[in-house]
This record gives structure tokens, sequence and C-alpha cells, in this order.
């Protein structure tokens, strides 16, 4: 698994998650209350593209362009109805990229925030919830049990698959998810004696 | 450290998984044999309270496990058969590190601790690997030092070396009884490793049938089955 | 029902986030349409029809959480906060409410496996409260009316009406299998 995030030094590597996250929030809203005016679109294409620039100055365009290209099929599902049902190209268009780069916008906070990073703002986030019994530490404990049985799963996964090959079974959906349940739940309750073991308290 | 056992039994449902158990044991290397489902897993888990008694009272050093199992897990380290459930953190060193995740250490000496901990086993090149990513000899390394590390009275191994190949097997092995200082209760089939023990408990359909020196405990195991 | 969690609960429930993951990361089938077709649906249905609602929606949050955060792991490839600037974010968010009336109503014949709820459950859960949530959503994105949204959806109505009968195939070997799944 590669995460998306692309480590650098830019100010917006540097920005703390939470600011970050309520300035692409606002980008996002403005967006969408001038999203039907051209121009104003055109000037969000020409910020979006600044900062990529900025958080990746050797090859910011050309990660952008590929962030757009990427919603190529999107872009199409939308334009094509629209066009044949007789909408005026420009409103269309406009729409579109609109929406691209609301979608671009949101990536760039993906790829300059470590996954870490918005781990340790979780925890900061859900701190307040200690006045109902639910500890931080609890939250992020338990995200990081999840990253790590991710790679225990699709080894089950593999391994169920081998097991019904071998004995000539043609994998299947269910022939495939019952046993990888079994497995993994298992796992779960073996793993909650282990963090029991380990002295981890809820 | 005392380990005693007061006519301790359990039991899940309407089965019975140990029958009136009575012991007192202070040796430094316990072994425990006996078939899948006599018993072995449950003496086990008494020790850090991960199963209560239902009768009977068990006592490590002087903790009452199944009244304090915060302490009793303190002061015991229990490793598993499968390595890949004890891991918790992503990485080699995260996971020796949550050991001490409540500790009034600085991070900086959690860590240095921490790889003290895996060079004393070897496995110091690995700190910052994908704990899964590593073989099941080097996770089981990873699950000693993950345990070591919190400096425990007791270690308990639940057939640490079940799923192990020779190698890796025999490297975990010499590790529980040679390397470490501790007193260890090691749950085994590998009868070799048994033979190496000081005292060897022999259970047999929720009871304990036999205690004593390996040779004659396991002579009686052979000939039993 | 108690509101705390014991740490077997959390173990279930992220190792079951963790299910969703992997049953989203291999053979999408990306429709033209863009909304792609994967086994994430079933993932959602299995969390809330096996662990229940409360214990199924929380996996499922923690499972849109970390796709959030970054984690390829959501549908399409796509991950990170991108996917809630996105059209589809109604259906991201729909999952969460939809595991938990999935699992209320598969569970609410106390103790009881019972495939009837677990057919009625994925299809209140899984399909009808996740388009409640996410056409509208997706209407607003492309600027559409909720009928043209919602004939957008008509393709994918048959898979998920598929992924329904897989989860009660499912639930009901995995009931054979391992009866303690679905107990406390």
């Amino acid at each position: 698994m590669r995460a998306l995030f692309r480590p650098g030094a830019s100010p917006l590597h540097r920005l703390a998650v939470a600011p970050k996250l309520l300035i692409l929030i606002a980008l996002v809203a403005l967006l969408s209350v001038f999203g039907t005016n051209p121009t104003a679109v055109l000037a969000a294409l020409a910020a979006t593209t600044a900062f990529y620039k900025i958080a990746f100055p050797a090859d910011g365009v050309s990660t952008l362009a590929k962030q757009i290209w990427s919603l190529k099929w999107l872009i199409l599902i939308i334009v094509i109805p629209q066009v044949i049902f007789g909408a005026a190209w420009l409103p269309v268009a406009t729409n579109a990229l609109r929406l691209a780069i609301a979608i671009a916008l949101a990536t760039l906070f993906t790829l300059t925030t470590a996954s870490e990073a918005m781990q340790v703002a979780i925890e900061r986030a859900v701190g307040p919830l200690k006045r109902f019994g639910i500890k931080p530490e609890t939250v992020s404990l338990t995200i990081a049990m999840t990253i790590n049985a991710i790679p225990m799963i699709l080894q089950f996964a593999k391994q169920t698959r081998e097991a019904q090959l071998a004995r000539g079974a043609k994998p299947s959906i269910t022939l495939m998810t019952v046993p990888l349940l079994v497995a993994s739940l298992k796992y779960a309750d073996d793993f909650a004696e282990a963090l029991a073991a380990r002295g981890v308290e809820v | 450290m005392l380990i005693e056992f007061e006519s301790v039994s359990v039991s899940f449902d309407a089965k019975t998984a140990l029958d009136n158990i009575n012991l007192k044991l202070d040796q430094k290397r316990i072994g425990v044999i006996g078939l899948n489902g006599s018993g072995k897993s449950t003496f086990a888990r008494l020790l850090n309270g991960l199963i209560a008694p239902t009768e009977g009272t068990v006592t490590v050093g002087d903790i009452n496990p199944a009244t304090n199992p915060k302490a009793a897990r303190q002061q015991t380290g229990f490793i598993f058969s499968n390595p890949d459930v004890q891991i918790i953190m992503p990485t080699v060193i995260e996971d020796v590190s949550f050991t001490l995740r409540s500790s009034k250490l600085s991070k900086d000496e959690i860590r240095s601790k921490a790889l003290a901990t895996l060079e004393r086993f070897g496995i110091a090149h690995l700190a910052d690997q994908a704990a899964h990513s590593l073989s099941s000899g080097q996770k089981q390394l990873l699950a000693i030092s993950s345990i070591m590390v919190g400096e425990p009275k007791l270690i308990v191994a639940d057939e640490p070396t079940a799923l192990l190949d020779l190698a890796n097997a025999r490297l975990v092995s010499r590790v529980l009884l040679e390397q470490i200082e501790q007193q260890v209760v090691l749950v085994t089939h590998d009868l070799e490793l048994a033979a190496k023990c000081d005292i060897v408990l022999l259970f047999a359909g929720a009871k304990l049938v036999e205690v004593g020196e390996p040779a004659p405990v396991i002579s009686s195991y052979l000939a039993q089955n | 029902m108690s509101l705390k969690l014991t740490l077997r609960d959390l173990s279930r429930i992220a190792i079951f986030a963790a299910i969703i993951a992997a049953l989203t990361l291999p053979g999408e089938i990306p429709l033209a349409s863009g909304v792609p077709i994967s086994l994430q649906t079933l993932g959602v249905m299995l969390a809330g029809v096996v662990l229940g609602g409360y214990r199924g929606s929380l996996a499922v949050a923690l499972y849109v959480i970390l796709g959030l955060i970054g984690l390829p792991i959501l549908s399409g490839h796509a991950s990170g906060f991108s996917v809630l600037a996105g059209p589809t974010a109604g259906f991201l968010i729909g999952f969460i409410p939809g595991a938990l009336v999935a699992g209320l109503i598969a569970h609410s014949a106390k103790g009881q496996f019972n495939v009837i709820r677990v057919i009625v459950g994925s299809i209140a859960g899984g399909i009808v409260v996740v388009y409640a949530f996410g056409i509208p959503v997706l209407a607003a994105g492309l600027k559409v009316d909720l009928l043209t949204a919602a004939g957008y959806m008509t393709p994918y109505l048959a898979g998920d009406a598929i992924k329904v009968a897989l989860t009660a195939i499912i639930a009901a070997a995995l009931y054979r299998a391992y009866p303690k799944a679905f107990k406390n």
C-alpha cells in the first residue's frame, strides 16, 4: 500500500493540520458559491496551480495536471449527458472545471499532510470525548490496529485463495469471504487477549 | 517468585477446564506439557489474570491476578504462539516503545531503551521496519523484546515455538531458556524443550497429573499417549 | 445495549474496518458513470450484520476516517479529503448510518440468527439509507435535479441487490462456521 502523502518542506507541508483543513473547507465553499461564474472558476484554477507550485516547486504543474487527468471519467459523465440534452457548453464546462478544482484542492491537502500528523490531529480533536469515557489513546490505538490489520487480512485472503485452489475449488466471493471472516474474527479475539496481556485498558 | 495455586478450578459454560489444582512453584524454568485441551493454556492464563479461577486462589509473588489484573500484567509478560496477534504498533521500534507508553521516561529515553532491548535480542537492525514484514522467528523475538523492555518478573510463554521452523524454534527457545534471567513458565509440545526445564507439570483432562523432574514426567507422558 | 466498548469490541471494530478496506482493494469494475462498483458496500453491509449496528457503524466510520486521512483504501483508489469534495461524498458518509440500520435490523431478533432480518437490514441500511445520503449530494455536486441523479444510480442497483444476496449467504455460512462472531 502506498500512502498518498508526498514529503516536502513547503509552507503547505509545514502548516498545521487544523488551519489547513479550515482553509480547504473555506476555499471549496467559496468555489461552490461562485462556481457558475467562468471568470471566478478560471481564477480559482490559477490559484490552485500556484498552490501546487508552492507545495511541489519541482513538478507542481504536472502533479496538478495528473490529478485533473485522473478525473477524466468523472468529468465526461457530467459533460456528456448535459451536452446531449442540449445544454450550452460554457456553463457545462464551468461546472466540470469547478468540480475538478475542488477535488484537486482537497487532494493537495492529502498530498501535503502526513498520515501521522493527521492521526495526531484526530487524537487532539477527540480529546473532548474524554467526558463520555472515550480516551484519545484508545482512538489512536484502534487506528494503529486497523492499519496493521490490513496487510494481515490481505495475507489471510491470499492463503484462503491458495487453499481453495489447492482443493480444486473455483474461487468465488462467498467461498473466499467466509473463511476470511472466520480467520479475521478469530484473529481479532486473540488480538484482544494479547492487548489485555500487555496491560492495555479501554 | 512463588507461584501458588490453592484448590483452583476453572470452568467455562458447563465445561471444566481445570479441576482442583494445588501447587507451589519457585523454580526458574517451569515446563508445562499435556495434550491439547488438557488445561495447559488455562493454567498459563491464570498467571496474569487473562482468566480468573471459578474457585480457589492463584497467587503470583504477592499479587492475586484475578483481583489485580493490572499489577499482574505488569509483573508477568505473556508470549502467544501466533506472533502476528501480539504486534500492536506498525513498526518494530514503535511496538517495543508501546510497552513503555505509561512510563515517566522521555521520548528519547524510551527510544534508546527500546533499541537497547532490540539489540539484546539481535533485531536492532530491524528497528524501523514494518513489523508485519518480519519473518515469524523475528516477530517472536520482537514479541519477546516488547515484553522484556517492561522488565517483568515472570515470563509466561504459551507454545511460543509452535508456528516456527526448526532454526527459529531453536533460536527462540534458546532465548527463553538461556538468555532471559527471569523466571519462565513455558507451555510447550516440544518435549526436547521441556526436558531442559527445572521442573515439568503434566496436565491431562483438566487435572494436574504429575509434577517433578523433567525426565520421569516426560516418560510417563509418552507412556500415557 | 451498553455503549461501553471492551478490548474485544475495539479489536473487532479495527479488524472489520480492515476487512472493508481489503474487500475494496481488489477487483473493481469502474463503470462509465464514475461511481465504481466494488465490494465496499458488501463490507459495509457485513459490518452491520455481523458486528451489530453500534459496533458495525463504528467499524465503517473508522474505515472512512482512515480513507479520508490518506490511506489508499477507498473505492476507485480515491482517497483523502478529495472524496468529500467530490460528488460521491454522500455515499461514503451514508455508509456509516447504513451499517447502523443494517445491524439494528439484523440483530433485532434477540440472540437468534435470522436470515430474513439480515436481508431486510441489508436492503434498508446498505441501499435505502446509503442512497438517501448519496443521491442528494450527487445531485448537488453535478448540479442536476434529484430524479436525474437517481437515474444515474440505476446501473448500480442491480450490483447492490447482488450484494444483499451475498451478505445473506455469507452471514448464514459464517453463523454456521463461527457462531461466536455474532455474539458480544
